[in-house]
């Protein structure tokens, strides 16, 4: 497995305060690592896309966003399972002095070119694990046995646990030639802004990296990419329930419209 | 008071020099887009990742920091609300962020930034500066001449001479528009009392220094100069 003091290149990475917390770096990793990243992410576009849920290739999963999506899990190989190690899963936790549960949602997304604009949203979603959904000290969504969103499936109550998603990160790989004018920013807003009036526009130029503390106020989404397809890695690390209530009210959480 | 400075392309090589050297004189409001700020300063620090509660370094520049994309308009009228909204004035208005993409015109690709070059280095400044004069200048006239408030617009050699064979056509159109672009500004907010100038300086700091360009910059903001495009050349 990788050390991350080996793969890890800018060791300065950006924390900003508006218009909520959030980190951002660029020249994430070395270029050995980052060109296997994207030579892997590469084999997974080779597959193709589809417009129905399949789990082996992107496919459009996610109801009303426009975008591809794949899981990763337990069972992932090569340079992209770093995301699905626990020494990821405590980097981001401690950007953030955030006490992890070892719950994990990874995968990847791809908009294709001219992708319409994403929803403003928060991520601050109450979700589902299957109780023995792990690799190892981490544990992977299920989405057969227990619905990530709902908990919905054939597992009994007491083989499933509520978590609440405590860091989104976003990992922008693929996107090279990236320039202003080609959009697939993730854009970052202000209470109540729309979605023409991001605060702040991430640009998913390779080898860098968004992250942020999922809370009622990290309103952001993805936006318009008239210029080129986008590709990004996505990742969720989970706090318990019981963390999350003694913080914020039960009725500031975001639960999934039915 | 100390005077505010909005300062576009602040992550640039001039914009991060101007910050080092003039951060305490004034309250700068530093605009960058693609390419973080790596500085720190009120609204951002350090974290390293593999050692997230080291005690985080101490506030290095006392600027405040705003992402901004200026290729698109409303952008722009989101910026200026904002600083107006935050800062309540605006003493000088730095137009440094550029574009700038040189290709010689038989290539395939040679016209493929032409619109964000304009975008950019043209249209941006003009219409950051007049959204400021919109919604702050024009209804203070007489402070703005006691506090001899201006523009200053970051040109270039390239806007004055042709350099052949370097593939410049777009950018160089783009900043001889914008030398123009300086003379109408000035004529047109003379009546508000709010200067324009422009530096129009050969590659920094390759040719000459950056701290030059820097020295003009705030040379002109010192003056009562207006409608002028100082050339800083080797």
């Amino acid at each position: 497995m990788f050390k991350l003091q080996d793969i890890i290149r800018n060791r300065a990475w950006l924390k900003k305060q508006h218009p909520f917390p959030h980190v951002t770096a660029t020249g994430v990793f070395v270029e050995e690592f980052f060109h296997d990243l994207e030579t892997e992410y590469s084999d997974l576009l080779q597959s193709g896309v589809s417009e129905d849920a399949d789990r082996r290739r992107f496919s459009r999963s996610i109801s009303g966003y426009d975008a591809y999506a794949i899981g990763f899990s337990a069972s992932t190989r090569g340079a992209l399972a770093v995301f699905c190690s626990p020494e990821w899963s405590d980097l981001l936790a401690g950007l953030f002095n955030v006490s992890a549960t070892g719950h994990v949602n990874v995968g990847a997304h791809h908009h294709e070119l001219g992708s319409n604009s994403g929803w403003i949203h928060n991520d601050f979603n109450p979700v589902w694990f299957p109780s023995d959904g792990g690799g190892g000290t981490m544990c992977f969504p299920d989405h057969g046995r227990c619905s990530y969103k709902t908990g919905a499936g054939s597992l009994p109550a007491h083989d499933k646990t509520e978590v609440v998603r405590a860091v989104a990160m976003i990992f922008y790989l693929f996107n090279g030639g990236w320039k202003n004018g080609d959009g697939g920013e993730t854009g970052l807003f202000r209470a109540g802004a729309s979605i023409d009036a991001p605060t702040a526009r991430v640009p998913p130029v390779n080898n860098s990296i968004l992250a942020f503390e999922c809370t009622p106020h990290s309103a952001h989404a993805f936006l318009h990419n008239p210029g080129r397809a986008r590709n990004s890695v996505i990742m969720w690390i989970h706090r318990s329930m019981g963390d999350t209530l003694a913080r914020w009210p039960e009725t500031a959480l975001e639960r999934w419209a039915s | 008071m100390t005077r505010v400075c909005v300062l576009t392309g602040a992550s640039g090589v001039l914009g991060k020099a101007f910050i080092e050297r003039y951060a305490t004189r004034y309250s700068i409001v530093a605009v960058y887009n693609r390419h973080d700020l790596s500085l720190t300063t009120l609204g951002q620090s350090y974290v390293d990742p593999l050692a997230p509660s080291a005690p985080a370094e101490r506030t290095q520049y006392p600027i405040f920091t705003i992402q901004a994309d200026l290729s698109r308009a409303e952008a722009i009228n989101g910026l200026c609300t904002h600083i107006i909204e935050q800062h309540q004035r605006v003493d000088l208005l730095i137009n440094g962020a550029a574009h700038r993409h040189w290709c010689n015109l038989l290539r395939p690709d040679s016209l493929s930034d032409l619109e964000l070059t304009f975008r950019v280095n043209v249209m941006a400044p003009l219409q950051l500066t007049v959204a400021l004069a919109r919604s702050f200048w024009q209804f203070h006239p007489e402070e703005n001449v006691r506090e001899r408030r201006n523009v200053v617009n970051v040109s270039s050699t390239a806007g004055v001479y042709a350099y052949p064979d370097l593939g410049q056509t777009c950018y160089a159109a783009s900043k001889a528009a914008l030398n123009h672009a300086t003379y109408h500004l000035a004529s047109e907010l003379w009546d508000v009392g709010v200067r324009v100038n422009a530096v129009a300086p050969n590659s920094f700091p390759g040719i000459i220094a950056t701290e030059r360009v820097i020295d003009q910059i705030v040379a002109f903001d010192e003056s009562d100069d207006t409608g002028r495009v100082a050339v800083i050349d080797a």
